[in-house]
């Protein structure tokens, strides 16, 4: 190398500095189309967002926007203005996260099975899955079909078995959300039992074979082997379930909307709010009451309590969620 | 197995008592778990359901326990431990039920509305579900949905097609450009890569209802939410692809060799061409799941078509299905719709199903 005097020279080394600079920038550019894409549509909008929320502004012009300070976070946190309203949704919210452990347990029951029978399978899990596929509208279409009160299927069995007959969704709003949950439960069976499945068939059969050999039985070999060796991927299903069940909005707003008389909390609270539904209708069914500036706020400060609920989350995953396998 | 040479030392009755436990324990679970549901319900006036149900859930539960002590008791016995009928070991009974069971509550909903899109509409109305059609089976539903459909005021078939234009081309470019994105990812270094990686994850943390205002206010300002054709802000975002897929095809691209990479360079091949005769021919099962799966969410998607489109004539299918949630609605139309919304669907999962599950169980980071 030392007698290479090219190699060493400033102009060399410079040009050399240049095209590696210039094969950094390519590899950047190739990499980061989409970066481009998220800090357009991602990005700025979330700015924008936070911008916005300490403006008032019924329409999307910013020239007829004012500028109100911490206003709108303090309407949505005052229970004499609008923070009555706002812990309603997440009291149904609340109540919708019960459809986590529920909509878990019984895929891991599911899951279980499917690997503890020889044949068929793949036919189950492919059955299973198939409530995944179906959009939320055709899922509710599907269970009005159901949960109606006159001529429901769920209605007309109680009634053949002399139970009253119970009003799923006009009766008050908790049946109101235990209807969503059973939905929801339904609904999600089949995304959970593939993972789980998948979890399932990763874990180390040696392990099992060992405690069998040392005299454990099939319920001790379940609990203290089987099952933590498949918190990860539970723990990662709980998280995004929990993210998902306080953004729910689709499922409610679509059955709150199609019924003549929503049950309410209290008058003019309606169950069908949740969080992300009240927030919809703050800004685009009501923006002359409400509009842009204070939705904005309200999805901050549902993000904040996202964000707090996945921190205690994570924190009691320290808990259960093992690693060791 | 080992048991057939302990056979004829096992009195008879712990035989009988083996095998009625196999088979019967299971059901029990299930019976006794449907009662325990009946007594969740009031009675009806007159009757004493609830109390009948109560008092069978009590029964079935102190019977199943008694048998599964019963076993645990025999079970200290190692002949009757180790007795088994072939059969027993090849499947277990109270696995098969209980998916059996389950497997009709999943299906039970299609089977109803699929049942209730042939039958006549004064049946599918009336009080009262009835599992088979009983005046006859007709497919005017479905005549009416895309023959008369002026009669309904919404045209199913039109927003369908709306509905695969905004699943197919923006998602296969949001695919593509996810691909490249992986692949630089992947295999090309430079400087503060793991950053821009970092950044991109991080911008999934924030949850999607905080950008709901801006994102329309930014659309507005640019005038795309005002057209009466195709709404631009159902296509260009997602012609960015998503961070999940590149996550995704990152790990996928990852497992290619880098030395073929390396060969290929030597030989002269730019970076470009390399991605496109090397990794996308490669990547083709990967990019066909995510392809897949992003159809399904787009094709599924209800929020965004919701918030940008003002128009019937822009309606995706999601959109116009919901119009048949509506209390008033026929029911035996709504069914059709909602079996015309399912098939399309269904379809795409039966051709690409290995490929949904395996690419929803890796982006868990697990192999399927």
């Amino acid at each position: 190398m030392e007698n290479n005097i090219s190699i060493n020279s400033a102009k060399y080394q410079k040009k050399r500095k240049l095209m590696k600079f210039k094969d950094g920038l390519e590899n950047f550019l190739i990499s980061s189309l989409p970066v481009f894409g998220f800090l357009i549509f991602g990005a700025f909008p979330m700015v924008l967002s936070l911008v916005m929320s300490f403006f008032e502004m019924h329409d999307t012009d910013f020239s007829n926007a004012v500028f109100i300070g911490l206003d709108n976070y303090k309407n949505m946190l005052n229970f004499n203005v609008y923070g009555k309203d706002f812990l309603y949704t997440f009291l149904t919210a609340g109540i919708f996260m019960i459809s986590v452990p529920i909509g878990l347990a019984i895929p891991i029951f599911i899951a279980y099975q499917l690997n503890k029978i020889q044949f068929a399978k793949h036919f189950f899990r492919s059955v299973f899955f198939v409530p995944a596929v179906c959009a939320v509208t055709i899922i509710v279409i599907v269970f009005k079909m159901f949960i109606d009160e006159n001529s429901g299927v769920f209605n007309q069995i109680l009634t053949g078995l002399h139970f009253e007959p119970v009003k799923w969704l006009t009766g008050n709003p908790l049946t109101f959300n235990i209807s969503m949950i059973i939905v929801s439960v339904w609904s999600g069976l089949g995304y959970a039992t593939v993972l789980l499945q998948a979890a399932f068939a990763g874990v180390d059969e040696s392990y099992e074979e060992a405690a069998k050999i040392d005299g454990a039985s099939s319920s001790q070999i379940f609990w203290k082997i089987t099952f933590p060796a498949i918190t990860p991927t539970l723990g990662y299903l709980v998280t995004m379930r929990l993210i998902d069940s306080l953004q729910q909005m689709s499922l409610y707003y679509q059955f709150g909307f199609g019924i003549a008389s929503p049950p309410q909390w209290t008058e003019g609270l309606y169950a069908y709010n949740t969080p992300v539904v009240y927030i919809y209708r703050m800004i685009f069914a009501n923006s002359y009451q409400f509009g842009y500036g204070i939705g904005s706020a309200a999805a901050w400060i549902l993000a904040i309590v996202i964000f707090v609920v996945t921190r205690i989350n994570f924190k009691l995953q320290e808990k259960w969620v093992s690693y060791d396998f | 197995m080992i048991s057939n040479t302990m056979n004829n030392k096992l009195p008879k009755k712990y035989i009988v008592f083996k095998t009625a436990y196999f088979f019967v324990f299971p059901v029990m679970i299930i019976i006794t778990s449907i009662f325990a549901l009946g007594t969740l319900f009031r009675s009806a006036e007159g009757y004493h359901s609830r109390l009948i149900a109560t008092i069978l859930f009590a029964v079935c539960l102190c019977a199943a326990i008694g048998l599964f002590i019963a076993n645990k008791i025999f079970e200290e016995n190692e002949q009757y431990k180790a007795f088994s009928y072939p059969f027993m070991n090849k499947f277990s009974l109270g696995s098969i039920t209980a998916l059996i069971f389950l497997m009709f509550i999943t299906l039970f909903p299609f089977y109803v509305v699929i049942i209730n899109s042939i039958k006549t509409s004064a049946e599918a109305n009336a009080l009262g579900f009835t599992y088979i059609p009983k005046q006859g089976v007709t497919f005017s539903h479905f005549e009416d949905l895309f023959v008369n459909s002026t009669g309904i005021g919404i045209d199913l078939m039109s927003s369908f097609f709306n509905s695969l234009i905004y699943a197919t081309f923006p998602v296969f470019a949001g695919v593509l450009v996810s691909a490249l994105s992986a692949y630089g990812f992947a295999k090309l270094n430079y400087k503060g890569r793991k950053f821009v990686y970092e950044f991109m994850i991080f911008t999934l943390m924030v949850p999607g209802c905080v950008t709901m205002s801006s994102s329309y206010v930014l659309f507005d300002r640019l005038g795309w939410t005002s057209g009466v054709g195709l709404s631009l802000p159902l296509i260009v975002p997602r012609c960015f692809g998503s961070i999940g897929t590149v996550m995704f095809l990152r790990e996928y691209f990852k497992g290619i060799p880098d030395d073929m990479l390396a060969a290929a360079r030597i030989d002269g091949c730019g970076k470009l061409h390399i991605f496109t005769a090397i990794m996308l021919p490669l990547g083709t099962p990967a990019l066909i799941a995510q392809f897949v799966l992003g159809f399904i969410g787009v094709y599924n998607d209800y929020q965004n078509s919701l918030i940008y489109l003002k128009y019937p004539e822009q309606y995706t299918i999601q959109l116009a299905l919901s119009f048949f949630n509506s209390e008033y609605m026929d029911k035996a139309l709504a069914s059709a719709a909602a079996v015309f919304g399912i098939v399309p669907l269904l379809i795409i999962y039966v051709i690409f199903q290995n490929k949904i599950i395996s690419g929803i169980s890796f982006s868990s980071g697990l192999k399927g």
